[in-house]
C-alpha cells in the first residue's frame, strides 16, 4: 500500500513537472486556426522554427509571427530548440511529411539547416526567412533582414562620437561567432575600427561562449582587462546588448566615466542605461514586428496565388537609440 | 640461541625496505593528495610572473573573490548532495529559476524581503522534488536531476517570458552589489554560506550521518541512518542554497534572465571534483571544493588577464577537470 502510494505520488510529481514542462513556450509547439486554403485538407499550413526562441528578439518575433499568422487563418505550428539544429532538422522534416505549406525560418543559421532545406527542396515547399543570413541565399524564397553593415556602422559611430575620434583609442570588441548575424556585424565593426586607427585591446576580438550568460561573461572580461589594463581602455563595442550591459558595469564598478559601451537590439534594460548617462553610450532598435509584416504579407500572396517574392533578399536598416532620443523611445523587448 | 640471535637480526634489514616503502608511498599519496593545492598554487606563481602587477594586485584578489562569490555558493550546495554519493545536474537552472522568481515576485509588487523568500522557498521546492525522485522512489540522481533540468529550464522561461527582467527595486541590489569594509556583498555571503555548510557537515549529526551515507548507504542503514530522509533533506538544502546563489547573481547584475546561472552546474561540479582529490576517503568535501573554486576562479581570471581566447580557456578548464579526477582515481587505487 505504502509503494503504491509513492509510485502515484511520484508519478503525479514527474506529471506535474513534465506538464509545466511542456507548457513552455520553450519546448512546445502551437498551432493556429484552420481557414484558408491551399493545403490538401483545405487549410494553410505554415511550419515555423527557430533555434533562437531563448533570445528576446527570436522569441518576440516568432510570437509575432505565429499571432499574425493566426489572425490570417492559418494553421501555423512553432517548432523550437536552444541552437540545437539537429532537432530543428528532424521536427522540420517531420513538419513536411505531415503535409506543410510554407515553411518560415526564424533567424537560421544557413549553414546547419542543409536537410530541412533538401527535404523542402524535394517536397516543392517554399521557405520565407527572417534573419537568415548577410547575402542572398537560394535556399529561401525570401530573406528579409537587417542590414549588418549599417548596424555596425551605427554603433561605431556613436563610439567614435562618445570617445571624440577613433584614432589611436584603445577599444575592446565582443562577438559571439556561433550567431551568423552578430559574428558577421562584429567582424564589420572590427575592421572599421581597425582602418579608422583605433587599436583592438588584447589584440583581438572577445568571444562570449554562451548569448544567455554573456552579460556575466563580459562583465569579467572588461574586469579583467581593466585590472590589469587600468589605462588601456577608451570603449567597448558589443554586437548585443546583454553583454553590452556586463561591459558598461564593469566600467560603474571601476569607477570610470571617461570609457564608452555600445550594444545592439536597444532591449528595456539597455534603453534605462543609456537614459543614465553612464557608460553604456547607444544601441541600436531593430525593428522586427515590422520584418514580420512584410513576411506575413509575402506568405499571405504566396497562400492566395503562388506569387513568390521578387526579391529573395531584402535588407531593411535599424535605429540608434542614444542619450538624444532615448527617453522617447519604447523599446519592444 | 643461534637461531634466536639469526631470528632477532633477520627483521631489521626486512623493515627498512618496508619503512622506505612506506615512506615513497606516503610522500606519493601526499603528492597526489595535495596535487589540486600544488595546482591553485602553481597557476598563481605563473599568472605572477606573466603579470604581476595586474594579477597580483590586492584589487585582482578582491575581484577574484568577486567572481567565484556566486560559484562558491552553487559549488557548495552541490557539495552537499556529493557528500551522500549522489549528484544534482539542476543546480545552475535551479539558481536560475529561484532568481527569475525572485525578480518576478519584485516586479509584481511584492515586497522584496518576501520575494527573496519566495524565490529562496522556489529553490527549496525544487531541491526536495529532487530529494523524492532519488530517495523515495529509487530514480538514479542523474536521470532524476537531468529530468528536473530540463522542467526547470522551461520554467525559468515562462516566468521571465524569456526575456530579461529588470527594473527590480534598489534596495534589492544591496545583496549583490553592496561593499562590507570594503569586501563585496557577494563574498561576504559567500563566506557566510560556506562556513555554516562546513561546519553542518563537520560537526553535526546530520552532516555525518550524509558522510556516512554518502561512504557506504548499505553500513549507514544497518547503523540505523535513516538514508531515505538524509537524502532527501540533502538534495531540499541543496535547492535552497543554490536558489540564493541565483539570487545573489540576480542582484549582481541588476536583471534575471531565462539562462543566466545555468552554466555553473559544470563549474560547480568541476570544482567539487576537484576538492575530492584533496580528502583520504575521497570524498566531497567542503574545504576541497573551496580550493577547487579558487582554481577555477583563478584561471578563468589569469587567463583573462594575460589575454587567451576564451574557447581556448574553456578547453584548459576541461583538461584540468580531467587531471583532477585521474588523480583522484590514482589515489584510489593506491590507497
Amino acid at each position: 500500500m505504502r509503494t503504491r502510494l509513492k509510485i502515484i505520488t511520484g508519478l503525479a510529481a514527474a506529471a506535474m513537472l513534465g506538464l509545466t514542462g511542456c507548457s513552455g513556450p520553450g519546448t512546445g509547439s502551437e498551432a493556429g486556426g484552420t481557414s484558408g486554403g491551399s493545403g490538401d485538407d483545405g487549410t494553410f499550413k505554415v511550419a515555423a522554427f527557430t533555434a533562437g526562441y531563448a533570445t528576446p528578439g527570436g522569441k518576440l518575433t516568432l510570437d509575432k509571427f505565429v499571432e499574425e499568422g493566426k489572425a490570417k487563418g492559418w494553421d501555423v505550428t512553432l517548432y523550437t530548440s536552444d541552437f540545437d539544429y539537429d532537432k530543428i532538422n528532424s521536427d522540420m522534416q517531420s513538419a513536411i511529411t505531415q503535409g506543410a505549406d510554407v515553411i518560415l525560418a526564424g533567424f537560421p543559421d544557413p549553414r546547419q539547416i542543409a536537410p530541412l532545406v533538401n527535404a523542402a527542396e524535394s517536397a516543392d515547399i517554399p521557405i520565407f526567412s527572417i534573419d537568415g543570413g548577410v547575402e542572398p541565399n537560394e535556399d529561401f524564397v525570401e530573406d528579409v533582414t537587417f542590414d549588418q553593415d549599417q548596424l555596425a556602422s551605427l554603433t561605431v559611430g556613436a563610439l567614435e562620437e562618445a570617445m571624440g575620434g577613433l584614432e589611436g583609442k584603445d577599444v575592446m570588441v565582443i562577438g559571439h561567432d556561433p550567431h551568423i548575424g552578430i559574428m558577421t556585424r562584429s567582424n564589420l565593426a572590427y575592421d572599421m575600427l581597425e582602418e579608422a586607427g583605433a587599436i583592438i585591446a588584447g589584440g583581438e576580438m572577445k568571444q562570449a561562449l554562451n548569448p544567455g550568460t554573456s552579460q556575466e561573461e563580459a562583465l569579467k572580461f572588461v574586469t579583467d582587462f581593466l585590472q590589469a589594463n587600468p589605462e588601456g581602455l577608451d570603449g567597448v563595442w558589443v554586437g548585443w546588448d546583454h553583454a553590452a550591459l556586463g561591459a558598461a558595469q564593469a566600467i560603474n564598478e571601476a569607477g570610470r566615466d571617461d570609457i564608452y559601451v555600445t550594444g545592439v537590439d536597444a532591449l528595456g534594460v539597455a534603453v534605462e542605461e543609456i537614459k543614465k548617462d553612464g557608460p553604456f553610450y547607444a544601441s541600436v532598435h531593430q525593428d522586427w514586428f515590422s520584418v514580420v509584416d512584410v513576411v506575413v504579407e509575402d506568405i499571405e500572396a504566396y497562400r492566395a496565388d503562388g506569387t513568390l517574392p521578387e526579391e529573395n533578399f531584402v535588407e531593411v536598416e535599424g535605429e540608434l537609440i542614444d542619450r538624444n532620443n532615448a527617453a522617447d523611445f519604447t523599446p519592444s523587448m | 640461541m643461534a637461531t634466536t640471535e639469526t631470528v632477532s637480526a633477520a627483521p631489521l634489514p626486512q623493515d627498512r625496505p618496508d619503512e622506505a616503502r612506506d615512506e615513497r608511498k606516503s610522500l606519493s599519496q601526499m603528492v597526489l593528495q595535495s596535487g589540486t593545492i600544488i595546482a591553485l598554487v602553481g597557476l598563481i606563481v605563473i599568472f605572477g610572473i606573466m603579470s604581476p602587477s595586474g594579477f597580483l594586485s590586492l584589487g585582482n584578489l578582491t575581484n577574484i573573490l568577486a567572481q567565484v562569490a556566486i560559484l562558491t555558493i552553487i559549488a557548495g550546495a552541490q557539495t552537499i548532495v556529493m557528500v551522500t554519493g549522489h549528484f544534482d545536474l539542476s543546480v545552475g537552472t535551479t539558481a536560475t529559476l529561484s532568481g527569475a522568481s525572485a525578480s518576478a515576485f519584485m516586479l509584481s509588487g511584492l515586497p522584496v524581503p518576501v520575494a527573496i523568500i519566495l524565490g529562496l522557498l522556489v529553490g527549496l521546492g525544487v531541491g526536495m522534488i529532487n530529494g523524492f525522485l532519488v530517495a523515495f522512489l529509487n530514480i538514479s540522481a542523474i536521470v532524476a536531476t537531468l529530468a528536473t533540468l530540463t522542467t526547470v529550464g522551461g520554467l525559468a522561461f515562462i516566468v521571465t517570458d524569456g526575456t530579461t527582467l529588470y527594473g527590480m527595486p534598489e534596495v534589492f541590489y544591496w545583496v549583490g552589489q553592496s561593499r562590507i569594509a570594503g569586501l563585496p556583498m557577494p563574498v561576504v555571503i559567500a563566506v557566510v554560506v560556506a562556513l555554516v555548510i562546513w561546519i553542518v557537515l563537520k560537526y553535526t549529526t546530520v552532516g555525518r550521518r550524509w558522510y556516512a551515507v554518502g561512504g557506504n548507504a548499505d553500513v549507514a542503514r544497518l547503523s540505523g541512518v535513516s538514508v531515505r530522509g538524509n537524502v532527501f533533506w540533502a538534495f531540499a538544502l541543496a535547492g535552497l542554497v543554490s536558489g540564493m546563489g541565483g539570487i545573489v547573481l540576480v542582484s549582481r547584475l541588476s536583471s534575471a534572465s531565462a539562462t543566466s546561472a545555468n552554466d555553473y552546474m559544470m563549474l560547480a561540479v568541476a570544482a567539487v571534483f576537484l576538492g575530492m582529490t584533496l580528502s583520504n576517503s575521497g570524498q566531497a568535501n567542503l574545504g576541497g571544493t573551496l580550493v577547487g573554486v579558487g582554481i577555477i576562479g583563478v584561471l578563468q581570471n589569469g587567463l583573462n588577464i594575460v589575454g587567451v581566447n576564451t574557447y581556448v580557456q574553456q578547453v584548459l578548464t576541461g583538461i584540468i577537470i580531467v587531471a583532477a579526477v585521474l588523480l583522484s582515481s590514482f589515489k584510489s587505487r593506491r590507497a
